[in-house]
């Protein structure tokens, strides 16, 4: 085990969201039972424990707030593939990369893996089908404890849901340093009332009386409802109910797609095209991602000097990307994708396809420029590398109001004088709005914009953090939702499981 | 202006891994089209799209190389063509140069592009060895062709560049993909492009004299592959205005 002081530039105390925080100490377990006497220790002594994985999330929720700092990362091994009736399943720890997870599923590059089902890995790797995890977070390196913690989901979602479905299993360490299996189906609560023994743990507690948003991509505190499962009230609780030591993930058939990247005329025609493409019977999107004009005309700057990315047309435009299933069914597919692209002014012909797997990844790779073209065009304007650079946006809203929130974040956007771009998840009506931040001013006015834009988000039925969680970052948005009761109900949930508030204090509430 | 295209398929060397023993493990790792082989195709395509010139993409390989050589339909190209054969295995640069050689001999062409090697074998060989079973120019290392008559290409010797007017019959081999590729094919032509086919050709039909294809025409086997470290060094430049005294010269580098 490694515990150290750190530094106060050390990179253990600060993530994504760019927060620095502080710890007195930064601690490494080499396994469950150093990370169960780090635990046992500071629960006797009250002392805060953030838990980090590989800091890849957006909104502080590893970021420590004094205390110790105990990092994952020796949790990264994949330990074996298990079959059940419901199919094949991986057995990993929680710092596994998503990206090693998808790389062995698709290769079957299993290796020293352990059969948790009798001969599952000789099986697996003989099965002549091919498999894959669904999820797709766009951040590859973040750690699957961390995707589970924040319930991560991605362009995806639209058609497989978050990480919450793909979850089977989870072992966790409760704050006293015991570890406990929670499978799913087995622990149901009644009515809002769990009584449960696991492991010769027991645990009774109310859970809050609010009823999560499940009708949008929501990723706004913990998820509750009547009957619901156990393991899905631990899935995005961002580690203040206890620590994922291991966890179960299902998999599912593979099955060849087609990606394609469709230039339309203008904003107005792409958006439209995609609420024809929402719903489609024949087409049958498995995604559907937009970019604005602004955001094809940054990527075409940052082209000029990364040539690893694919260059968008010389003509103005914006952009629709979506992958559908490559079947027998592909022609007709096709036939009625250039019906309705066509039908919004657009032309078959001004596009791009792939189906190969480098291909694909190309086409994934321009999806993922769109920050770091904002990123290389505000250091354009400051001539150097700049602190600040944008404040992205996380909100969802029902269908029914995807047009008047876009049309909201256009008229209070421009109110402030603030430039900006939108691309992303608009299947799931939930895009991203990237406020490009020049300089101080400009942070001011983004901030007071971002939550003028939530409020509205949830009064249209939506969700002010769809899909990056809540952390440190966004705590306000839970009072927005849930109100003063329903965040001392969320406190009671979590001194049910935490009596010493030593988890990842200051994650989701304060 | 007709060109042929020669393309290759490759393990994805992003996902080939090396075993301890120092083989290349291809298992369950996807192909792909060779990225120089791409380059060649960029080129011709552009200047089909520019020019109206008629593509042809060629290439040796397993069955399975159909897909790429369809993927080449897709990207626009006029015909692909997929030289395929069980005597074809095993072979080297030299027996590759014969068979594709052997086929191109029967078509007419004013250029052949290609990649400056493949990621899989890394040797380079393939465009000089080509161009000298053709008895045909050689232009090496282009990274632009400028429309003229006849084509004028940038060729690119480490820090240097030289332009140059490529006289046709000749092989080109490209290191640098054009100025504004076509990336990707669009939807339309992935749609056209399932009206054509690939033509498949096996070893009688391509004519190749049997001793000269495969591993029996190969006059190298591959018997262990090292990680080396190349001493770097400048381009020397000579004199080639009297091409006996050039000739002279370069011999020496060769035999040091």
């Amino acid at each position: 085990m490694i515990d150290f002081v750190p530094d106060p530039n050390s990179p253990y105390l600060i993530d994504e969201c760019k927060i620095r925080g502080n710890a007195e100490r930064v601690v490494i377990p080499d396994d469950e039972s150093e990370l169960s006497s780090v635990v046992k220790e500071a629960n006797r002594t009250g002392t805060n424990i953030t838990i980090s994985g590989l800091r890849t999330g957006l909104c502080g929720g590893s970021v420590p707030l004094g205390g110790i700092l105990v990092s994952m990362e020796r949790f990264s091994s994949m330990i074996g593939i298990g079959k059940d009736g419901e199919g094949y399943f991986l057995r990993v720890q929680p710092c596994v990369t998503i990206d090693e997870i998808v790389r062995s599923v698709q290769l079957k590059r299993i290796e020293g893996f352990s059969d948790i089902t009798p001969n599952a890995c000789s099986e697996f790797r003989s099965d002549k089908r091919k498999f894959f995890y669904p999820v797709d977070p766009t951040e590859m390196r973040g750690s699957i404890g961390g995707n589970i913690s924040a319930n991560a989901s991605g362009a995806r979602t639209f058609k497989y849901g978050p990480t919450r479905n793909w979850v089977k299993s989870l072992r966790v360490m409760l704050a006293d340093g015991n570890i406990i299996r929670i499978e799913r189906g087995e622990h149901i609560s009644n009515g809002r009332h769990f009584d449960v023994t696991i492991d010769d743990v027991h645990l009774e507690f109310d859970i809050p009386n609010y009823d999560f948003n499940r009708s949008v991509k929501n990723a706004t505190g913990l998820y509750c409802h009547e009957d619901m499962d156990l393991i899905d009230l631990i899935i995005g609780s961002e580690g203040i109910l206890g620590i994922i030591v291991e966890a179960d993930l299902r998999l599912t058939e593979w099955h060849p797609l087609i990606s394609n990247i469709i230039f339309m005329p203008d904003d107005q025609s792409a958006i439209s095209l995609i609420d024809d493409l929402r719903h489609d019977t024949i087409v049958e999107p498995e995604f559907i991602e937009y970019f604005d004009k602004g955001s094809v005309d940054l990527i075409r700057r940052t082209c000029l000097t990364d040539p690893t990315i694919l260059r968008p047309p010389g003509y103005e435009c914006s952009a629709v990307f979506m992958d559908m299933s490559m079947d027998n069914d592909v022609e007709s597919r096709f036939e009625r994708l250039f019906e309705l692209v066509r039908k919004n002014g657009g032309d078959p012909g001004r596009s791009w396809t792939g189906y190969d797997q480098n291909d694909r990844k190309r086409m994934f790779a321009f999806r993922h420029s769109v920050p770091k073209s904002i990123f290389d065009y505000v250091a354009s304007l400051k001539d150097g590398i700049p602190a600040i650079n944008k404040m992205g946006t996380d909100m969802s809203v029902p269908e029914e109001h995807n047009l008047e929130m876009m049309s909201f974040y256009d008229s209070i956007l421009k109110e402030h004088g603030l430039e900006y771009v939108i691309f992303g998840h608009m299947g799931n009506c939930h895009p991203h709005v990237e406020i490009i931040l020049k300089d101080m001013e400009d942070l001011t006015k983004a901030k007071e914009a971002y939550g003028i834009l939530a409020q509205r988000a949830f009064e249209f039925g939506g969700s002010p953090s769809a899909e990056h969680g809540i952390g440190k970052l966004k705590r306000d948005y839970i009072r927005m939702v849930y109100g003063t009761e329903g965040i001392s109900e969320i406190r009671n949930v979590k001194s049910a499981f935490d009596p010493n508030n030593i988890l990842n204090r200051g994650n989701i509430v304060e | 202006m007709k060109i042929i295209v020669l393309v290759k398929q490759v393990p994805d060397p992003n996902l080939v891994t090396i075993s301890e023993n120092g083989h290349l493990q291809r298992e369950n790792v996807p192909s792909m089209m060779d990225p120089f082989g791409m380059m060649a195709l960029q080129h011709a395509l552009t200047l089909k799209k520019n020019i109206g010139a008629h593509v042809t993409a060629i290439t040796m390989g397993p069955p399975q190389a159909e897909d790429m050589m369809r993927r080449c339909l897709e990207y626009g190209v006029d015909e692909a063509v997929l030289l395929t054969d069980r005597a074809f295995a095993g072979a080297d640069t030299l027996a590759t140069a014969r068979t594709l050689g052997c086929y191109i001999k029967s078509r007419k062409f004013d250029y052949v592009f290609c990649g400056m090697q493949a990621t899989d074998g890394d040797t380079a060989q393939l465009p000089p060895e080509l161009s000298a079973i053709l008895g045909i120019n050689i232009y090496s290392y282009v990274s632009k062709v400028r429309i003229d008559d006849p084509l004028v290409m940038t060729q690119i010797y480490d820090d240097n560049s030289l332009e140059i007017e490529a006289c046709c019959p000749a092989v080109v081999s490209f290191l640098r993909p054009p100025e504004d590729p076509i990336v990707l094919p669009s939807m339309k032509d992935f749609m056209d492009a399932r009206k054509k086919s690939v033509d498949t050709l096996n070893a009688w039909m391509v004519g190749v004299p049997p001793g000269s294809m495969g591993s029996k025409g190969s006059r190298t086997h591959v018997v262990r592959i090292d990680t080396v470290t190349k001493p770097k060094k400048d381009t020397e430049y000579i004199d080639g205005s009297d091409s006996k005294s050039a000739a002279t010269i370069l011999i020496g580098e060769v035999k040091g």
